[in-house]
């Protein structure tokens, strides 16, 4: 058997994750499976605006700017959920079909793939509400739930959660941000890490809420700038070359990446 | 029809806080055989959420009974506690006799249901994540989920002032997601109603070993 200390191996890290968006409850889901050691993508439509909450529920995750209401993006879109075991959005049922991103779809391009659906969330940029965060919580379980089943029978599946039907079981009274911030005994467990950005400097977080004593629980990512890991995503995962980025910049379907 | 996905799992569950029983509830409705262990000789009804759960009795406040559960954990894959869990049942102690145990902690948790809810839901996708590594490890691990936590990161990232969501008791059995393999809902079975298969069959006592267990009232 081996030893503790030769399997400091995150959990998901054999894993890829496709993060659509939009909304805190799909990219909440993404984050919780990203801190776990995943390889998430988030995929944002349009450059969001980098709130406080946007780095905390972006941490852990790598990012790419594509616009995929333009079909050449949405095509782009199913081409890289083709190379991912899980995809997460958050789109209502109209989106879902204009895209082109229904289960159906995706499980044409690629038959084992987990699908997750996460309805009745807020959209991008807009600040996390409870429900957002108890259904992106209950998604990133329901994930868990089929990767086992992926594992055991070789079977991908269409996993839902409905944050307004969901959440109201989980609808607790929380603390003040001015309360945590003062709690000495939150303090002591060191809930808040510190991750330093690459723009926007050092920002105290919570750090991993899972304490899992045999891998370390540090946050590795912070929050991607705007379009950080376009070149990974376009040219080393969908093979596309210099000439074809650059004319994907040029029609504004890929938004030009963060360069220092 | 599929076969529920945590269906090979043998769950053991200590702990009257909501946010354990509903951990135990989710593992349980994924297919798990879920063991609740609760004090003997207690007239408290059984809780809504431990419905399909096997009911054992035993008290973990005498040795006999903290050894008791140490044979249980030798046999389970999961161990779902909360602070009741005597000091002296450690996740050392505990892996040293059985290596692919996952011992799950809930620490800190709040006094109200939903919260306690959140906490558990919490519990059970941490629990998920060794297990999703398991057959590569081979081995288990202690995760602590605290409830303070789970709700102060909620609220660092909803921010103050939120009109909160008015709660509402989930039905018995309902899941906060769909997924393909569920179990249907089912009964709740009274406290010490598994206690004969679980520690004749399962732990090999016998008739008599039980009886005098009975009579001390370890069981």
């Amino acid at each position: 058997m081996s030893e503790p200390s030769t399997i400091y191996r995150l959990p998901l890290a054999a894993y890829r994750v496709l993060d659509l968006g939009p909304g805190a409850a799909a990219r909440y889901a993404a984050r919780l499976l990203g801190d776990a050691g995943a390889e998430v993508i988030a995929v944002e439509r349009a450059v969001t605006p980098r709130s406080d909450a946007f780095r905390q529920l972006n941490r852990d995750k790598l990012g790419c700017v594509l616009d995929f209401a333009m079909p050449r993006g949405a095509e782009l879109v199913r081409r890289l959920a083709a190379l991912c075991d899980v995809v997460i959005e958050g789109f209502d049922e109209a989106e879902r079909e204009r895209f082109g991103f229904g289960y159906e779809a995706l499980r044409a391009l690629r038959p084992d793939v987990i699908v997750t659906s996460v309805a009745g969330a807020s959209a991008d940029g807009a600040s996390a509400t409870f429900a957002g965060i108890a259904a992106g919580t209950a998604a990133a379980a329901a994930v868990c739930v089929a990767l086992l089943h992926l594992r055991d029978t070789g079977e991908g599946q269409h996993v839902a959660v409905d944050a307004a039907a969901c959440a109201p079981a989980f609808a607790a009274p929380l603390p003040s941000r001015s309360q945590i911030l003062v709690d000495s005994r939150l303090r002591e467990r060191r809930f808040f890490e510190p991750v330093s950005h690459l723009e926007g400097g050092v920002i105290e977080m919570p750090a991993l809420l899972w304490r899992l004593g045999m891998t370390p629980c540090h946050v590795r990512l912070p929050a991607p700038e705007p379009g950080q890991h376009n070149r990974y995503v376009f040219a080393s995962l969908l093979g596309l070359s210099e000439e074809e980025i650059a004319e994907l910049e040029a029609k504004g379907i890929v938004v030009g990446g963060w360069s220092g | 029809m599929t076969e529920p996905a945590l269906s090979e799992l043998l769950v053991v569950e200590v702990g009257r806080q909501v946010a354990v029983r509903y951990c135990g509830l989710l593992f349980r409705r994924l297919g798990a055989t879920v063991l609740v262990v609760e004090p003997p000789g207690s007239d408290e009804p059984s809780s809504d959420l431990n419905a399909g759960k096997e009911s054992m009795t035993l008290d973990l406040a005498r040795p006999e009974g903290g050894a008791l559960l140490g044979r249980l954990a030798e046999q389970a894959d999961v161990l779902v506690a909360d602070d009741s869990l005597p000091a002296e049942l450690d996740c050392a102690r505990l892996s040293r006799r059985n290596p692919r145990l996952i011992v799950t902690c809930i620490s800190g948790a709040p006094l109200d249901d939903a919260a306690q809810r959140f906490v558990g839901l919490n519990a059970f996708t941490a629990t998920l994540l060794p297990l999703i590594t398991m057959s590569v490890l081979g081995r288990g691990q202690r995760i602590e989920v605290d409830g303070a936590e789970c709700l102060a990161a909620a609220a660092m990232l909803v921010g103050d002032g939120q009109v909160p969501l008015e709660t509402r008791e989930p039905a018995a059995g309902e899941l906060p997601f769909t997924v393909e393999g569920v179990v249907p809902p089912e009964p709740v079975s009274p406290a010490g109603r598994h206690n004969d298969e679980i520690y004749c069959e399962l732990l090999g006592l016998t008739g008599d070993e039980l009886a005098r267990l009975r009579r001390e009232a370890i069981v």
